[in-house]
């Protein structure tokens, strides 16, 4: 398929984009909200690890960080899972900020099995996260 | 079997109604739900919802005056299990971050 396969939602929190971004960014406050454990350091080359309530697993690396702007991570659940990469986006908005995330896989699978892309970038991000 | 993987596809190429896919999750939604969380008309939401409809990917229930879209039980293509996935896990975390940042202004 030509078009990305994404996921976008986003909130608008009543804090000010600084107070945001540590939502977003610190596990202390992503423990609260994103998953049961968390490990993400906002530093390009960082391992990701997060673990859900159900026990799921993702491991992954931060891309790109642009404090307190943009953070960017890809991640997949091992051991094969498709990755994908996430945007978590950080705007100022009257009376607080808006945060908006978008999630895309990277990996974009035939209707009919085959893979037809991306297979590359899944080696290069299993790599990262070994 | 291609009549069908195509009009998967073209169903699937358009941004907003794999939006809408994704917007379902579990319990369906009607037209006037999804046109009100979108920025296109109820109108084009119907149109877009009876080209999902055609290629399979939902399945209508009429609910009173309205009709109610349902992802479909079979098997969903790839695609879309991840979209319908991966939105219901941000829906999921965005109310959770919402609920915590209600409870505690201070954070």
């Amino acid at each position: 398929m030509a078009d990305d396969t994404a996921v976008e939602r986003e909130i608008t929190v009543p804090v000010d984009p600084e107070r945001a971004w540590e939502l977003v960014t610190e596990t202390e406050h992503l423990e609260h909200w994103f998953a049961e454990q968390v490990e993400l350091d906002p530093t390009p080359g960082a391992p990701v690890r997060v673990v859900g309530d159900d026990g799921g697993e993702r491991h992954g690396v931060v891309e790109e960080v642009d404090a307190p702007r943009r953070l960017r991570f890809v991640w997949y659940a091992p051991p094969d899972g498709p990755p994908s990469s996430v945007e978590i986006e950080v705007t100022p908005q009257e009376g607080g900020s808006r945060i908006s995330v978008v999630e895309r896989e990277l990996i974009t699978v035939h209707a009919v099995g085959e893979v037809v892309g991306g297979g590359a970038a899944q080696q290069d991000l299993f790599a990262l996260a070994a | 079997v291609s009549d069908a993987v195509g009009a998967t596809f073209a169903a699937l190429a358009d941004p907003s109604r794999r939006r809408m896919l994704s917007m379902m999750g579990g319990s369906g939604a009607t037209a006037t739900e999804l046109a009100r969380q979108l920025p296109i008309t109820r109108q084009a939401v119907a149109k877009h919802l009876s080209q999902l409809a055609s290629a399979g990917l939902v399945a209508p229930t009429r609910e009173g005056r309205e009709t109610r879209y349902r992802v479909t039980p079979e098997p969903l293509e790839d695609a879309v299990a991840w979209i319908v996935q991966a939105g219901g896990e941000w829906d999921d975390r965005l109310a959770r971050l919402g609920a915590y940042v209600g409870d505690d202004r201070t954070v």
